[in-house]
């Protein structure tokens, strides 16, 4: 039970917790905003993992990982808002 | 030198974890609240928070290394698309007519001095028949 471990336990559940406000979530502006929380905390995941064992490669995928979690968001949220046309 | 490695590590660790707790009192919140509008407020603040003590933490921990320097970019970018991320859903929910406190035309009232403040119909954008509310905008291109 190391400090990695404790951490990414937290993690799972506050992830977990977002993915039910994605599945619940009576509009479709609740379930975006549930993604855009799941994909922050994916990103805080590798972030941890890639600092404990010293692998800094890992540390792209995490940028990488972000950008697409802010591109889904602001490209769903602009298809939702103009019925269609990006 | 050992003694302040040792209390560097154990600086970043603290970080962490408190990172981590902002986190979760975030997702505590998103699930207790009644609408979307007070979900996105606190979302907003929370998840930035968070993702900032948390990557601070880290920093820490990797020490002087190019780690560090991929992080700062990480958190920089992070900082600059979360508000936008959350203005674009916020406003893609108010545009689409999602509305949860009904908004009442100014009154007449007796006190002149009143702020009116409400949507008129020029200004609404569920109004189709005004050119320049966004609704007739929309409708006017086809």
């Amino acid at each position: 039970m190391t400090f990695l471990h404790f951490c990414l336990g937290i993690l799972v559940l506050s992830t977990t917790g977002s993915l039910v406000r994605v599945v619940i979530g009576p509009t479709v502006w609740d379930r975006l905003l549930g993604i855009g929380l799941s994909a922050s905390k994916i990103t805080l995941a590798v972030v941890l993992t890639a600092v404990s064992i010293p692998e800094p490669y890992l540390l792209d995928l995490a940028l990488m990982f972000s950008v697409l979690g802010f591109l889904v968001t602001v490209l769903v949220s602009r298809y939702i808002e103009r019925r269609g046309q990006v | 030198m050992f003694v302040l490695a040792g209390i560097v590590t154990a600086l970043g660790r603290t970080l962490i974890v408190v990172g981590l707790l902002i986190t979760g009192f975030g997702v505590y919140s998103v699930l207790k609240l009644d609408n979307f509008y007070s979900r996105s407020v606190v979302t907003s603040k929370v998840e930035a928070m968070g993702f900032f003590t948390v990557t601070v933490g880290a920093m820490l921990l990797s020490g002087a290394s190019i780690a560090t320097l991929k992080l700062l970019v990480l958190l920089v970018f992070e900082l600059l698309t979360v508000s936008a991320g959350a203005h674009a859903v916020a406003r893609s929910a108010w545009i689409s007519g999602y509305r949860t406190r009904t908004v009442t035309p100014p009154e007449e009232s007796d006190a002149d001095s009143v702020l009116h403040v409400g949507i008129t119909p020029e200004t609404d954008p569920l109004n189709d028949d005004y050119p320049d509310s966004p609704a007739g905008r929309r409708n006017s291109h086809g």
